[in-house]
């Protein structure tokens, strides 16, 4: 069956594309959580007052208004995520599934996936990638979040951001670009054995990027717009409602 | 050679003149979940070079990702212990529960001992030459790797890789082809405090793309609201909760039935020890074995010891390839038993000894010495006979929130006893006393039909339904006709109730006597609103379900299956049976007077199926 656009990376952006495209669109990813970018990453974003273009994004502003995303100065999105999921509940979306190779020829895209069912191939006029792609990026984060029930306090060289829960505070680790997972968790606890009275809520599962002003263009002709270079995760479902519509 | 991939859910295979393998290693471990992260940590500690490829970027798969930390029953012992210490003193130090420190400390540990960890690597396809297995192929976050080995474990719970490489396996119930219900699990706050609940949903088919990602998805639409008793969401595990998977054919396999009848393997690699913890409230559905043992003789919450064999992990038709986790050679009632924390943790351990032994000897994974095995087992205390102990009832409380007495349990033979037990609300163990007895029970339970006291008079109908005996058939009939709501006791949690395991008994019996009763019941629009019998519940053992009549459903879905055991041995009621299950579920009023809750969740599905099955006998026998 083929789409106008496949989408890779169940992200905001992903979806605010396929909340446009409806039927038309195809969204995959080889993790088996969508909108990870933001949520999974403790990158909750900031600029919430930039004014959102879409329908559809102020929709979901309100029902994350709803679910106590801001208290205060304080944003926490873990009660969003359920809506965000069911906005995807009548998308073509699959996930847990991996992207072995996209192929541009004459009457578009064929793009190859392994899944659980094994390899398949899909056609489509467009492919965009909403990953966060390494190549595009400046600088690495793994964030953790640290409580205290001991009113202890953090050392001010630690880069850190407030979170929902009062107890808590996302701690910002910067990684090299090079890291993985492994490498990245051990100095994550390289800070936490420092810290006095504190000890880890969560170790987000996934990077947190920083993107380069201009995002390079892809030699393959695919459109690349990585989710997590937007401020926060509603002006990415917003600018991907838009860019959907254009297509 | 060849390569062994999967396109659209069939293993096909290519023939390849060579390959050029990155790296080749002695062992690689496929998937680092909760057997693989010990498979991989024990096999570089037992001195081979070791590949552990994981999809995800952590190691501990259902235990980290899947937000399941703690054992449900099973047997201590072997060398987990020892990390799972580590792990548990390092969250005393710096976290807050144990997900954070057993990854962090597991995959330090494998690091430690120069084990090989690629993250974000998935396998794909399977190298083959002959009959061995000789290597994987990954997709990886830079394209295509070919890594070769020695032995390959596949430890990604649901034998991808065997099944990749075109192992035989055996999945799901006989009667409709499903697996338990999946749950999603979700961390939860209060305060300090980082828990984790589930919920069950309804089933989905694993193996395919499109339904695993609605599943996915339907499952974290879903806020937890009800779990989580005011305490905030926290996140939904990445990893699924999906408790049944396929089991590959290997070289000796372990049975219920075989369990029951207390036959044992010579070569056990350690003991299983849990209740058979079927999930889902269509249990009826499950097949006789576990129904006569659960639902008949209401022994659901007894746990079992299960001895299993070293060679359930070896496949039948391919050398070099292993399946130390959840998708072992056992059948599914056994599965419930075999697939816990525990057991898989002990699996890593037996994996990383048989390979190793395999490249010691350099013989074949099915030609390993056993006792060295078993030496190398009972040193570290995963094989320990001890803990081969039949059946036993654990736990701390009881059905009535007393403290649950601990204690082994032997059937008996002593007829007076039995006649006591059968007497009282926990008849349970003479039931299955006199099916072991068989026609040896007979007489003394054919005296007790006539008996004054009630439950001697019912339960001894079940004996005899037990050993197969129809004298009792009157009894039960008149059982289901009163609708005994009478809940019995056997059981810390779950005991069915008088009426509902009468109607299994009758199905199993193939009463034909007994049509017009369960066809009454199953038509009748209004049997919903006897309230002493299906609303108030007046004791806490069954889990209560908020918009779920699981009484109703229980004496519904029992007279389906009764009727459907009936109609296949008696052609001639099929069209009777038919015609009430047409009325009974001819328009959605019935699923009304089970449920609100969402046709998608775990008892909409059962509910559904339940009216799906029915259909499908009626077209089956034409009518
Ligand atoms: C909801 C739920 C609740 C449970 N509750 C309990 C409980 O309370 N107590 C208890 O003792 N047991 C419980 N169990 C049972 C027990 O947790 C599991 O049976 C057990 O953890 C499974 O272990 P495993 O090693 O077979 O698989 P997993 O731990 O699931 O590991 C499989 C790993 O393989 C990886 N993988 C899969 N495919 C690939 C591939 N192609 N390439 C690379 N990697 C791959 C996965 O990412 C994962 O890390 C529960 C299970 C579930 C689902």
């Amino acid at each position: 069956m083929g789409f106008d656009v496949i989408v890779l990376g169940a992200t905001f952006l992903g979806a605010g594309i396929a909340e446009a495209l409806g039927d038309r669109c195809l969204m995959i990813d080889r993790r088996p959580q969508a909108g990870y970018e933001f949520i999974n990453s403790l990158k909750f974003g900031h600029r919430f007052d930039k004014p959102l273009k879409t329908e559809a994004a102020r929709s979901l502003l309100e029902d994350f208004k709803q679910n106590g995303a801001f208290e205060g100065d304080r944003i926490c999105l873990f009660e969003c995520a359920p809506h965000f999921y069911s906005l995807l509940l009548d998308k073509n979306v699959l996930l847990n599934t991996e992207i072995i190779s996209v192929e541009h020829n004459d009457d578009g895209f064929t793009v190859t996936t392994h899944g659980v069912s094994g390899y398949r191939v899909h056609k489509a006029k467009t492919v965009i990638d909403t990953r966060s792609l390494p190549d595009a990026a400046t600088e690495k984060y793994l964030n953790f979040i640290v409580n205290t029930d001991k009113g202890a306090t953090l050392p001010d060289r630690l880069d850190t951001e407030k979170f929902g829960y009062e107890c808590d505070t996302v701690v910002k680790c910067r990684v090299n670009m090079s890291d993985g997972y492994q490498t990245a968790r051990k100095k994550v606890f390289d800070i936490v054995t420092t810290l006095e009275g504190f000890k880890v809520a969560m170790v987000a599962d996934e990077f947190e990027y920083t993107f380069k002003n201009e995002i390079p263009k892809s030699e393959t002709g695919i459109t690349l717009f990585p989710s997590q270079s937007y401020a926060n995760p509603l002006l990415a479902y917003d600018a991907g409602v838009i860019l959907g519509g254009e297509l | 050679m060849y390569i062994s991939e999967v396109f659209n859910g069939k293993s096909q295979k290519t023939n390849v003149s060579s390959v050029d393998f990155t790296e080749t290693y002695d062992v690689i471990v496929c998937g680092l979940g909760t057997a693989g992260s010990m498979a991989a940590l024990m096999s570089s500690e037992n001195g081979l070079k070791v590949l552990g490829i994981e999809s995800f970027n952590c190691v501990g798969g259902t235990t980290t990702i899947g937000g399941i930390q703690t054992h449900y029953f099973g047997c201590p012992g072997g060398r987990y212990t020892e990390i799972d210490d580590k792990v548990s003193e390092f969250q005393r130090l710096y976290t807050r529960n144990q997900i954070e420190s057993r990854k962090f400390v597991v995959e330090s540990l494998i690091d430690e001992t120069d084990g090989e960890i690629l993250y974000e690597f998935s396998v794909i396809g399977v190298y083959i030459d002959g009959n061995e297995v000789k290597g994987v192929k990954a997709i990886t976050p830079q394209g295509i790797a070919d890594y070769g080995c020695r032995v390959i474990m596949d430890c990604t719970g649901d034998a991808y890789v065997a099944h990749m490489a075109g192992c035989d396996s055996h999945l799901g119930r006989a009667l409709d082809g499903l697996t338990q219900p999946y749950s999603m699990v979700s961390s939860t706050r209060n305060k300090m405090w980082v828990g984790h609940t589930n919920r069950d949903f309804g089933r989905v088919d694993q193996y395919d793309d499109e339904a695993l990602s609605k599943a996915l998805i339907f499952s974290r639409s879903y806020n937890m609201e009800e779990e989580r008793n005011s305490n905030q969401l926290m996140i939904h595990m990445p990893l699924i909760g999906v408790r049944e998977g396929r089991h590959i054919v290997c070289e000796e396999t372990v049975t219920m039935q075989s369990i029951l009848d207390g036959k044992k393997t010579a070569t056990p690699m350690f003991y299983s020890y849990a209740d058979f913890d079927k999930h889902g409230w269509d249990n009826t559905f499950d097949g006789e074995t576990l129904g006569d043992w659960c639902i008949g003789s209401n022994l659901n919450a007894y746990n079992a010891t299960v001895p299993v064999p070293y060679r359930s992990v070896i496949p039948k038709s391919l050398d070099g390839l292993l399946i130390p986790c959840r998708a072992l050679d056992v059948d599914r009632d056994v599965a419930s038993c075999v697939r816990m924390v525990v057991d898989m943790k002990k699996l890593g351990e037996v994996g990383a000894d048989i390979a190793a032994l395999a490249i010691k000897h350099n013989c074949r994974l099915r030609d390993i010495p056993y006792y060295e095995l078993s030496e190398m087992l009972k040193t570290s205390g995963c094989l320990d006979d001890a803990y081969d102990r039949g059946f036993r009832i654990d736990g701390t409380k009881n059905w009535d929130g007393t403290p649950l007495v601990n204690r082994s349990v032997k059937f008996t033979d002593d007829l007076s006893a039995i006649s006591d037990m059968l007497g009282t609300l926990s008849p349970g163990e003479a039931i299955w006393s006199s099916r072991l007895l068989g026609e040896k029970a007979v007489t003394t339970l054919k005296k007790l039909l006539a008996s004054d006291n009630e439950n001697a008079r019912k339960h001894a109908a079940f004996a005899l339904a037990n050993v197969g005996n129809l004298s009792g058939e009157d009894v039960l009939i008149s059982t289901v006709i009163e609708r005994d709501a009478t809940q019995l006791q056997d059981c810390r949690k779950n005991n069915q109730r008088r009426g509902s395991m009468a109607v299994y008994w009758l199905g199993r019996l193939k009463s034909a006597k007994a049509v017009d009763a369960l066809c009454e019941f199953l038509t009748n629009p209004r049997e919903n609103e006897r309230p002493e019998l299906y609303e108030k519940d007046s004791s806490g053992t069954w889990y209560v379900i908020k918009g779920f009549n699981n009484r109703y459903f229980q004496f519904m879905i029992n007279t389906v299956m009764a009727l459907i055991r009936i109609g296949e041995a008696h052609e001639e009621w099929r069209a009777k049976i038919s015609s009430a299950f047409k009325t009974a579920f001819l328009d959605g009023s019935f699923y009304d007077r089970i449920t609100d809750r969402p046709k998608q969740s775990s008892e909409g599905n059962m509910i559904l199926n339940m009216q799906n099955v029915a259909e499908r006998y009626c077209r089956r026998w034409g009518h």
